[in-house]
């Protein structure tokens, strides 16, 4: 026993991975209580990724902004995150940081389904909530779904199965339908907004779709959960989703620039051509993997002249600012490039070109295609679409 | 399968005559059996071969798996328990098909029968050992074939099994040291890791936990306590791994650089006819799934031995907690997966046995014997799977070289594992040489 304690003692004093950089998959309840707190989060300012209430809203207040704006007091909000999605802008939030953790699959969602009093065909039991198998701090929890819809035996209790052990029972018929993203365990976060406003997408004020709160049972216990459609993502054969890129512009010396991000449309240095799915919303974004990159100092950013960003001291010496010209900045889709890099941004003032002389890097292939200082982060999120090509992303 | 195995088993009953407890040409006596196989030396030619093949048949229902079609709950071994459907006693399972759904290293090594009868060779072993005469050193060598389909063909596994020198310092006291691989020296089941020297065919449902081949080193210390017809053991280890199998922490290598400490002590009380043997057994140290040294499991187990003149009764309970890793990958004995998860885990089994009292030429002995295993374990975040089994069998020996058994597995899904057909009848001719 004397041998043990000093074995103890040895392990614990070998060199472990310090906590904050520990495998760990950080759900939005988690992301609020450490924005709350002012922590960090797999590296990352908590309060870059949710607004507790009473807090300014990042992108939505300086530098990007003149004025603040301001999370109501008693919510916590997931930030809108300003992005590029094959050269179209999109937005995303932060529903979730997964640090350390490659890999996510897709996970059964039952619904239930049985042949009513009336005769076939079965239809969805009213009333009842979904049953999942998995939760955090599983590593293998998952928030992308593959909607299973069970039908159970006619005239039984939708009660008894509230667990998923009773579902996978092969003599009950099932169809595979469409897939979800949801997140478990989301408190009571919305999405950031000032109180009375819709929320939108920073710097081109492009509406947003919000998420719809629901409800799970998992292993007979309810849990609340936040669905954001059945966009966002694919998977292969064997349920492994596909994860794409998040390039993120940083100086050289790692602040980030405040930019847009750049989401990928297919697995990191493999770009594919957009996918939309039946409700005309994106299948890429959803789940990526943060990486920073560093744009040449002879890059340019895409800012209006009375944009409050052109003078965020941390442009400078890392991008080019120049004025766009009049004509251009006069366009009446100039919020679309608000916040764009381009690789020669002499373009700003070709006014007969722009924007098609602009190199931009706002799609997967520009970005892998220049050469960047690329930084992979062990560092993956799930980033669901809320916006696209100036709309809210279907449902 | 019941009516296949009650036949044959009433067919022995009348010759059955078979110590509870199996002794094999190589093994330790009875009692000093915690350091498991410890050859004997003063006895024993300077340089010796034996060892045994053991050859069985085997059918396990359903598709020979655990796994449930339909069910797409990821990873797939996470909601079952794949070492159920075992059919040799190695604890090799009669397959592993999960459909092609992602698994992620919960799994034992498999025969890949499916749900079909099929012979097997489960091993071919040889023992090779040298003790200079004279010297206090031993040096033992197991090597073992196992021929098997692997899913795209035939191949056979080679093991070095065991390959250990042992010291014994003092002629005075019963204290040695071995460094190499060995058996385990937590709790009981390893004293019946070969098949020559189980009882039955396949190992227990907590098996998995304690029957490993650490590499490392170990220390034997006993002393007896003649006034009170007792003895007291202590046997100690540090090693890569642990006392784990190795399709569920590789053995080979430390991926930490930080030992595994366990140890057992023991207590043996003998009179006439009668034994107790009662021991607790710990373990403490990293994980060795992983690379993270502070990342530790912990064991804990205790077990007991009666032993009435023709029955035996061999109990033991271990419990399990592991942490989770830090970070990816997750190496085991059968490849490389995703990330370890934290993991928790308690069971235990109680085995009865008898033996009749028939010592003949031909058939040197014959025993019964059932046992009820119980285990309740899940993963972070997925459900805790309470499964049981229960194990009948019998044995005869002819001859003293051959051991034929069969035995029927009947494993229950209690609470969080979805009902499956996996039960097994499987059969084992044990040739000993």
């Amino acid at each position: 026993m004397r041998s043990l304690a000093a074995l103890a003692l040895l392990v614990a004093a070998c060199d472990s991975t310090p906590a904050s950089e520990r495998a760990r998959i950080w759900v939005p309840s988690d992301l609020a209580e450490a924005a709350r707190n002012g922590a960090t989060v797999a590296g990352l300012d908590a309060g870059s990724l949710v607004a507790p209430g009473g807090a300014t809203i990042p992108w939505l207040s300086p530098p990007h902004t003149a004025a603040a704006a301001v999370q109501p007091a008693g919510t916590d909000g997931l930030v809108v995150v300003p992005a590029w999605l094959a050269a179209q802008p999109a937005a995303y939030v932060v529903a979730e940081v997964w640090q350390e953790v490659p890999e996510a699959w897709l996970q059964p969602w039952y619904v239930l389904f049985q042949v009513p009093s009336s005769g076939p065909p079965a239809a969805r039991v009213p009333n009842t909530d979904p049953v999942v198998d998995v939760l955090p701090p599983s590593f293998f929890y998952s928030p992308f779904w593959q909607l299973i819809n069970v039908v159970i035996p006619p005239g039984a209790s939708p009660e008894a199965y509230r667990d998923a052990r009773t579902l996978v029972d092969p003599s009950l018929p099932r169809t595979e339908a469409n897939p979800l993203l949801a997140v478990l365990s989301p408190g009571d976060v919305v999405l950031a907004a000032p109180a009375g406003v819709a929320p939108v997408r920073p710097l081109s004020g492009d509406p947003v779709a919000s998420p719809r709160p629901g409800a799970v049972w998992v292993r007979g216990a309810h849990q609340a959960s936040l669905g954001f459609g059945s966009g966002g993502f694919r998977w292969g054969e064997d349920g492994r989703v596909v994860e794409v890129p998040l390039y993120r512009f940083i100086r050289q010396d790692g602040r980030s620039l405040l930019l847009p991000d750049v989401l990928g449309t297919g697995p990191e240095g493999q770009p594919e051509p957009l996918v939309l799915g039946s409700t005309g919303a994106p299948r890429s974004g959803a789940f990526s993997r943060l990486i920073l990159v560093v744009p040449p100092a002879s890059a340019g950013v895409f800012l209006p002249a009375d944009a409050p960003l052109r003078g965020a001291s941390v442009l400078s010496g890392a991008l080019q600012v120049p004025e766009p010209a009049p004509e251009i900045a006069a366009r009446p889709d100039v919020a679309q490039y608000v916040g764009r890099v381009a690789l020669n941004p002499a373009c700003f003032t070709d006014v007969a070109g722009f924007p098609g002389s602009c190199r931009w890097l706002d799609r997967q292939e520009a970005v892998e295609g220049a050469l960047l200082d690329r930084r992979p982060q062990p560092v993956r999120f799930t980033s669901p679409l809320v916006g696209y090509a100036g709309k809210p992303v279907p449902r | 399968m019941n009516r296949v195995l009650v036949p044959w088993l009433l067919a022995a009953l009348p010759a059955l005559a078979q110590p509870a407890v199996p002794e094999s040409p190589g093994s330790e006596p009875a009692d000093s059996e915690p350091v498991g196989y410890t050859p004997p030396q003063s006895t024993q030619p300077p340089f010796r071969i034996s060892g045994y093949v053991d050859v069985g048949w085997a059918k396990a229902q359903g598709n020979g798996s655990s796994f449930v079609p339909g069910d797409t709950r990821l990873p797939a071994d996470y909601y079952v328990d794949p070492f159920a459907p075992a059919v040799n006693s190695r604890g090799d399972v009669a397959s592993l098909d999960a459909g092609g759904r992602f698994v992620n290293g919960f799994l034992p090594y498999t025969v890949g029968a499916g749900g079909n009868g099929t012979f097997l060779v489960n091993v071919a072993s040889v023992d090779l050992q040298v003790s200079p005469s004279g010297l206090p050193v031993l040096v033992f060598v197991r090597a073992q074939a196992l021929p098997r389909w692997n899913g795209n063909g035939s191949e056979t596994r080679f093991l070095l099994q065991q390959a250990f020198g042992r010291v014994s310092p003092l002629s005075s006291a019963e204290l040695s040291i071995s460094a190499g691989r060995f058996d385990s020296v937590f709790g009981i089941e390893y004293l019946e890791n070969e098949s020559n020297l189980r009882l039955g065919i396949t190992p227990s449902l907590i098996a998995r936990y304690t029957t490993g081949h650490p590499i490392g080193v170990k220390v034997l210390y006993r002393f007896q306590l003649p006034s009170l017809s007792s003895a007291i053991s202590i046997n100690a280890a540090a090693t890569n791994h642990g006392s784990q199998v190795d399709s569920l922490q590789a053995e080979s290598l430390s991926f930490t650089g930080v030992p595994v400490g366990s140890a057992r002590l023991g207590y043996e009380l003998s009179f006439l006819g009668t034994e107790l043997k009662l021991g607790v057994s710990g373990l403490y140290g990293p994980r060795n799934d992983q690379s993270d040294p502070g990342v530790t499991q912990r064991q804990l187990g205790v077990d007991a031995r009666i032993f009435v003149g023709p029955f035996s009764v061999w109990g033991e309970y271990v419990n399990v907690k592991e942490d989770p890793a830090t970070a990816p990958p997750k190496p085991t004995g059968t490849g490389v997966y995703t990330i370890a998860s934290g993991f928790r885990a308690h069971g235990f089994y109680v085995q009865l046995a008898y033996a009749l009292p028939v010592h003949g030429r031909v058939l040197s002995g014959a025993s019964l014997y059932g046992r009820y295993d119980r285990r309740k374990g899940g993963f972070d975040g997925t459900p805790q799977l309470l499964t049981s089994r229960w194990t009948v069998g019998g044995r005869i020996e002819l001859w003293s070289v051959l051991q034929l058994k069969a035995e029927v597995l009947f494993n229950r899904e209690n609470a969080g594992a979805p009902t499956v057909d996996n039960d097994v009848f499987t059969t084992s001719a044990v040739f000993s040489f």
